[in-house]
């Protein structure tokens, strides 16, 4: 066998006519060097592109100035002025409310807030007074003396009195 | 290179469809062929030239004229899409490689030496594709393209005479591995 006329017997290689007529028509419909746009196509895309970028600047810049100058700013630059932001007004309206506090109330309260003891020493003959009707009137039930306290003068008598 | 053919590129150059269809019509074969014998599968030799074409139509205008006829630009693109080809690919290949196609899927072989040719040619096609991709290269181009060796060297970036030592070395390789399986 002749190795070399054998190989050229794989010349008889031939592409399928179909398959290659159709890539010829798909490779050709192909446009090698798109026309470029015209001027007035490329400075409409430029203006479009600009306030495009020039919008997402000033919404950057608004955000962060809201971010870190806060409502105060707001109300400079605000061109509408609410009643409900009047400074003046609120103050105005605050000095105007009557809030009068009770002194006979704080009076009453005053000296409960300063001795909290007498409490419990009303607490302590309370219970003195009770378990001495009890004493009275049930004799199997026994209450220790200790609770027949005298009212203590302060917190730290009335727990020692209970602990005895 | 042949004036009539000079002038088919510098009239595609312009993006005159009619010259690149003549070259089209021209190449498209001996491109096809040489793909074919490398991947050995015919719907992704179809693509692969598809591709090369596709690739030298969008780049006619980089095309220098260097004295080397057109289709040593048209091997070098297929050669790198080959190469990419395996590149990404090599899954699909293998898979491919499976369902081997025979050689009478793509030649025309008359009746009468069908049988003895179709045996001789399926043999000789797996024996090329055993070998290295550079060998391949050099004898689908010198022995089924009638390509020069100046034409070749240019194709495989080497000097002329590497190429007849590679020639030489993939002849007597493929001669081997014949007569082995033979």
């Amino acid at each position: 066998m002749n190795l070399e006329q054998s190989l050229r017997q794989l010349k008889k290689i031939v592409p399928d006519e179909q398959a290659m007529r159709k890539s010829r028509g798909i490779i050709l419909a192909h446009d090698p060097y798109p026309t470029p746009p015209s001027w007035a196509t490329r400075i409409g895309s430029l203006i479009v592109e600009n306030v495009q970028i020039a919008t997402s600047i000033a919404l950057t810049s608004i955000t962060i100035l809201l971010f870190t100058s806060g409502p105060s700013f707001l109300e400079k630059i605000s061109p509408l002025k609410f009643a409900s932001v009047d400074r003046s007004a609120i103050t105005a309206e605050a000095e105007a409310v009557d809030i009068q506090i009770k002194l006979a109330d704080l009076a009453y309260n005053e000296p409960e807030r300063l001795t909290p003891v007498p409490a419990l020493a009303v607490l302590a003959k309370k219970i003195t007074a009770v378990s001495a009707n009890e004493t009275s009137t049930t004799t199997s039930s026994t209450i220790p003396e200790a609770f027949a306290i005298e009212s203590p003068a302060s917190v730290e008598e009335a727990l020692d009195t209970l602990s005895q | 290179m042949i004036d009539p053919e000079k002038d088919l590129i510098e009239k595609a150059k312009t993006a005159d469809q009619t010259a690149f269809g003549i070259l089209y019509d021209q190449y498209n074969k001996q491109i096809y062929r040489f793909i074919l014998l490398k991947v050995s599968h015919r719907q992704t030799a179809e693509d692969i030239t598809h591709q090369v074409f596709l690739s030298a139509w969008l780049n006619i205008r980089g095309y220098k004229n260097q004295g080397f006829p057109f289709s040593t630009w048209l091997y070098r693109i297929a050669r790198n899409k080959i190469i990419d080809f395996y590149r990404t690919k090599r899954e699909i290949v293998e898979i491919d490689d499976e369902t081997n196609q025979k050689i009478t899927d793509y030649i025309a072989i008359d009746t009468a030496e069908k049988a003895n040719r179709t045996w001789e040619l399926e043999h000789i096609k797996k024996a090329i594709t055993s070998l290295k991709p550079e060998y391949q290269d050099i004898l689908i181009m010198r022995f089924i393209e009638d390509m020069s060796i100046r034409d070749i060297a240019k194709i495989i970036e080497k000097s002329e005479g590497a190429v007849k030592l590679i020639q030489h070395r993939a002849m007597e390789q493929l001669k081997n591995i014949i007569h082995k399986k033979g």
